[in-house]
């Protein structure tokens, strides 16, 4: 597992390098997307993309990360595979974030710097 | 015993049956769901398929790790599969500890309006797996927990132009 942090103008993207987000990986997952996170632009981008599977135990780890960014921050997620979306919809948590078809879509085509919409 | 010693799969039965052993530790589990992966590719169920299969297990088996086996790491986990028909029949057998109550949670709807502060990072388990399945059945044998699941297939769930 590894994280990878890229920032694009008022964004910061967090890419999740793993095929799978779940229960052997996922207190590693939270220890290293708060390192990740030091210092991120207001908008936080988690890109799940090449993720093929999520368990409840990778869910609670992203809600978690979410609460530690605080309020001072917008999440996000993009590039969810159908099987990872759907843990997202059974358990209602789809509502809670906003979820992008990949991080280019998030972005703007461009790359651009302050492209922002809401699910 | 509940589950002779971990030996890997024994290969009987291939066409239906996939049966493992491995010790209660998460990376165990993750490393037998990706043999069951595998497996339920070669008998023909759909990606859809695999994945509902691959989640109920997964949350079955991480209970197993956190509470029945919390006090006894790595105790010997038995998991044998059965593809009948329309559903996959999976009885899962350890020998932690029983469930509190004698049976299975019950698994709650979260509620996901709630504060940022307060939305739940855990507790998401048997909802899933009951959302998943359409029977379950646990006792308690002697020191063995037995926890079967039926997960129905559906008719996405098995990849186009198998036999099934």
């Amino acid at each position: 597992m590894e994280l990878e942090r890229q920032d694009q103008g008022q964004a910061t993207v967090i890419r999740l390098r793993a095929d799978r987000l779940d229960a052997a990986i996922a207190v590693r997952f939270k220890e290293g997307f708060r390192e990740a996170a030091k210092g991120a632009k207001r908008r936080v981008l988690l890109d799940l993309t090449g993720i093929d599977f999520m368990d409840s135990s990778g869910l609670g780890a992203v809600v978690a990360v979410y609460k530690l960014l605080g309020s001072d921050h917008d999440f996000e997620l993009a590039g969810l595979s159908p099987g990872v979306d759907r843990v997202f919809r059974l358990t209602r948590m789809d509502s809670v974030f906003a979820i992008h078809d990949s991080v280019a879509a998030a972005l703007g085509s461009d790359g651009g710097t302050d492209v922002r919409r809401t699910a | 015993m509940c589950a002779e010693p971990p030996d890997g799969i024994e290969r009987e039965d291939r066409a239906r049956a996939i049966r493992l052993g491995f010790p209660a530790v998460s990376r165990e589990v993750t490393r037998s769901l990706r043999r069951v992966r595998r497996r339920l590719a070669e008998m023909g169920l759909s990606d859809a398929g695999i994945e509902r299969v691959e989640l109920v297990l997964a949350e079955a088996l991480n209970n197993v790790v956190e509470h029945a086996c919390a006090q006894c790491q790595g105790a010997p986990v038995r998991v044998d599969i059965r593809h009948e028909g329309g559903h996959l029949d999976c009885l899962i057998r350890d020998s932690g500890a029983p469930m509190p109550g004698a049976e299975p949670p019950k698994g709650h709807k979260a509620d996901p309006s709630v504060a940022r502060d307060s939305l739940p990072e855990g507790g998401f388990g048997w909802m899933l797996i009951r959302s998943l399945t359409d029977e379950i059945s646990y006792r308690r044998a002697g020191l063995c927990n037995h926890l079967s699941l039926r997960i129905p297939l559906g008719a996405h769930g098995m990849a186009a132009g198998s036999t099934g």
